[in-house]
């Protein structure tokens, strides 16, 4: 068990009569990369939800180390703002009415970092995902692929300790997704932030991930170092997604 | 196992909590109570309740008042809808424009519209009476026709060309119109219903026509209360089932309206430009040009535009302080009534219960209020602006809930989660994130929501502070004044209400472009 990082224990949740999460559990280290595949509807988005509070689970705990971010039973809850997480989905959620620059001022601000510190910190996070000449454009005059970039140098200002990333590359094609998703695992390395990676693409899953686990009806059916994970599928969808069924 | 969706933190839910119940009470003292207290005559008299349902006569003042509304819509709905087509979907010349200056009939009271064309055409009678209302209501289907088209998007609009051709294009943008136009169908008929004014000015000389809400007022007047209450039962109902379908149409209606998408562009009409350019020329030009240009007619000089100025100099004041107050009392109170129709699971039923006063003939809307705020503890608000204010308020709120609650179902929700992980506080959240993104729709519901407290005369016609608004000063001096003294305070009022909308297009384009 992993002084530092994120420990989601047997975690459910239900919709209604729909059961979205069934007693879930896993574990992700600072730096370590973890993708999440699955069917639509297996409670992969659900489940990163959870770990960002977001989404409050009826049953199980998330913990960061020795802090307490979920645990139903006691009922204690820590808002997602003070978790310190960064998120990007499929649609970058950025904010229309401001700039790429002031994105990163707007976070960095709210992380509490110091005023005299904060235009530089936002100039390097630009930097790092190469969006430094389009630093005062505003989100409809970015591209998709730039889009996304801001949306992860977001997701990373002011020390976010865990990343999650909930099919960010889906909309993009197929050359941009391959070299966004390195940089995603570079920068998330380099910021020795835990990572949960969603994606519907078990390739780019066993290419850039640490760890893979595979979630179906709610529930973890397989879960291993993606060479372990390929070469022994345990249940018919990781069969039938890695071309093996 | 319960779980909780986005569980917010405890300030958070506090301030929420704390606006959306002073929210809520807003809205029931300016409309729920007054609706209620009187109502509260059904049960003090309820032998003249019931027996004023069983006379034929209010039936056949209702049926006929039933009839022209019938009448009106089976013309305004077409027209509105081939109206909003066009200036939407179709490549004419100036359609922005067009558009831009439509709603300008909706905003003035239906009278202004009777004087000008009895003025122009010494018309009255039914026809005269359908007419005005025709002229009066299309801009509100157009405009709902409209803002559903501009949701079409241009992968569909191609696809449908690809298959069928333009006729297909056009029927198929037509079917998407039909659900917003009947929508805007339901608000004209309970205008139309409260309106006792065009009728009794257009069959003033001659057979006079007497309908449902004058029919009603002729019982307040004889003191009838509990018939009055009676014969408004009908009316509460028809408004309330027409409401209730319209405003769960919208939200039905809403849920697709977040879907991005490009627009479609606009559609080449070749030969059939040029009439169609004529067609909707005319139709701006009967609902805006023709009535400043009889007024100005028959006002005949400058002089007497100016003595009916200086005269309503006041009421103009009055009106505009009167409006602009109660629009921004609208828009404080429906931001976090539009929060709280997110969080609802039908929400539809909250719009109606706001819709309440609106349903209700304006005339027993106004009786409720004299009914709560005739004592003399409220001496200062009964006697001042005050129940103005609460009148217009009362009146308009559901529109102005209806655009902030379109508006606020549009917002992205994924842009407050993101604020929120980033470490955003509610606080935070407020100023940075949610006033700068729904700035642009609240200032464009405020400008409507004032537009239409302008036009307002059958609720404040009962209030005795209301007799200081323009629109009462105009109905008043129908009787006294000559009548290019009356054309003269008409077109008075007429600028009065477009010189604001023209402000406001000026300085709010955009604002009143993402309504």
């Amino acid at each position: 068990m992993p002084d530092a990082g994120l420990r989601i224990e047997s975690i459910g949740v239900r919709y209604g009569a729909v059961t979205a999460l069934d007693r879930v559990s896993l574990t992700a280290a600072p730096g370590e990369h973890i993708a999440i595949i699955g069917p639509s509807g297996s409670g992969k988005s659900t489940l990163l939800r959870c770990a960002a509070g977001l989404v409050r689970p009826g049953a199980g705990a998330v913990r960061w180390g020795d802090e307490v971010w979920s645990e139903s039973g006691a009922g204690r809850f820590v808002q997602p703002e003070r978790r310190k997480i960064g998120m990007i989905t499929q649609s970058p959620a950025l904010w229309p009415h401001l700039s790429a620059r002031k994105h990163m001022l707007a976070v960095l601000r709210w992380r509490g970092v110091r005023r005299e510190a904060r235009s530089a910190e936002a100039d390097r996070l630009l930097e790092i995902v190469g969006i430094t000449a389009r630093a005062d454009h505003r989100p409809a005059q970015l591209s998709g692929g730039e889009a996304q970039r801001l949306a992860l140098a977001r997701a990373l200002a002011g020390g976010s300790r865990l990343l999650l990333l909930d099919e960010p590359l889906g909309q993009l094609d197929a050359p941009l997704r391959r070299s966004l998703a390195a940089t995603l695992r570079d920068v998330a390395k380099r910021m020795n932030a835990a990572t949960l990676h969603v994606t519907h693409d078990p390739a780019e899953a066993l290419r850039i991930a640490d760890r893979v686990v595979a979630l179906v009806d709610g529930r973890i059916v397989q879960e291993g170092a993606p060479d372990h994970f390929a070469e022994n599928p345990e249940s018919s969808f990781v069969r039938s997604a890695l071309g093996n069924g | 196992m319960k779980n909780v969706s986005a569980p917010a933190g405890g300030l958070e839910r506090a301030l929420v909590g704390v606006a959306i119940a002073a929210a809520l009470l807003g809205a029931f003292v300016a409309g729920v109570w007054p609706v209620l207290l009187a109502f509260s005559d059904l049960l003090r008299d309820p032998g003249r309740a019931i027996g004023v349902l069983l006379e034929g006569l209010l039936w056949r003042r209702f049926g006929l008042s039933i009839g022209i509304a019938g009448a009106t819509l089976a013309i305004a709905l077409p027209l509105g809808l081939l109206q909003g087509w066009l200036l939407t979907r179709a490549d004419l010349p100036l359609r922005r424009l067009m558009l831009a200056i439509t709603p300008l009939p909706l905003f003035l009271p239906p009278l202004v519209h009777a004087l000008s064309w009895f003025g122009m055409l010494r018309l009255s009678g039914l026809p005269a009476i359908v007419l005005v209302y025709v002229i009066s209501f299309t801009p509100l289907i157009t405009l709902a026709a409209a803002i559903a088209l501009r949701q079409v998007g241009r992968e569909h609009s191609e696809t449908m060309r690809l298959i069928g051709g333009r006729r297909l294009v056009f029927l198929d943008d037509l079917r998407q119109a039909l659900p917003a136009g009947l929508i805007g169908s339901a608000f004209a008929l309970v205008f139309l219903l409260s309106d006792f004014a065009v009728a009794d000015f257009l069959t003033s000389v001659g057979a006079k026509v007497t309908v449902y809400a004058d029919a009603l007022y002729t019982l307040h007047m004889v003191g009838r209360s509990g018939a009055v209450a009676g014969a408004t039962l009908p009316g509460v109902a028809l408004c309330l089932v027409a409401l209730a379908i319209a405003l769960r149409a919208r939200r039905r209606l809403g849920a697709a309206v977040g879907a991005r998408h490009q627009a479609a562009a606009p559609l080449s009409l070749g030969a059939w430009r040029a009439p169609a350019f004529l067609f909707a020329l005319t139709i701006v030009f009967a609902g805006t040009v023709l009535p400043f240009g009889a007024l100005a007619w028959k006002t005949g000089s400058f002089g007497v535009l100016h003595e009916q100025f200086v005269i309503a100099r006041p009421r103009i004041g009055f009106t505009l302080l009167a409006g602009a107050l109660a629009a921004t009392i609208m828009t404080a109170l429906s931001a976090p009534l539009a929060a709280l129709t997110l969080r609802l699971r039908r929400p539809w039923l909250l719009d109606l219960l706001i819709a309440l006063p609106l349903a209700t003939p304006a005339l027993f809307y106004g009786v409720g209020l004299i009914r709560a705020w005739n004592r003399p503890a409220f001496d200062a608000i009964y006697v001042g602006v005050g129940v103005v204010l609460i009148a217009m308020v009362g009146r308009y709120l559901p529109i102005t809930l209806l655009l902030t609650s379109g508006a606020a179902e549009r917002l992205d929700r994924g842009a407050f989660d993101a604020a929120r992980l980033a470490g955003a506080g509610p606080l935070a959240r407020l100023w940075r994130i949610a006033i700068p993104l729904t700035m642009t729709p609240v200032i464009g519901a405020w400008c409507v929501s004032f537009c239409f407290t302008l036009r307002e005369l059958d609720t404040l016609i009962m209030l005795r502070a209301g007799q200081s608004s323009l629109t009462f000063h105009l109905y008043s001096n129908i009787v006294f004044a000559r009548s290019d003294e009356t054309a003269a305070l008409a077109l008075i009022l007429s600028l009065t209400t477009a010189a604001p909308l023209i402000l406001f297009l000026l300085l709010f384009r955009r604002s009143l472009r993402s309504l």
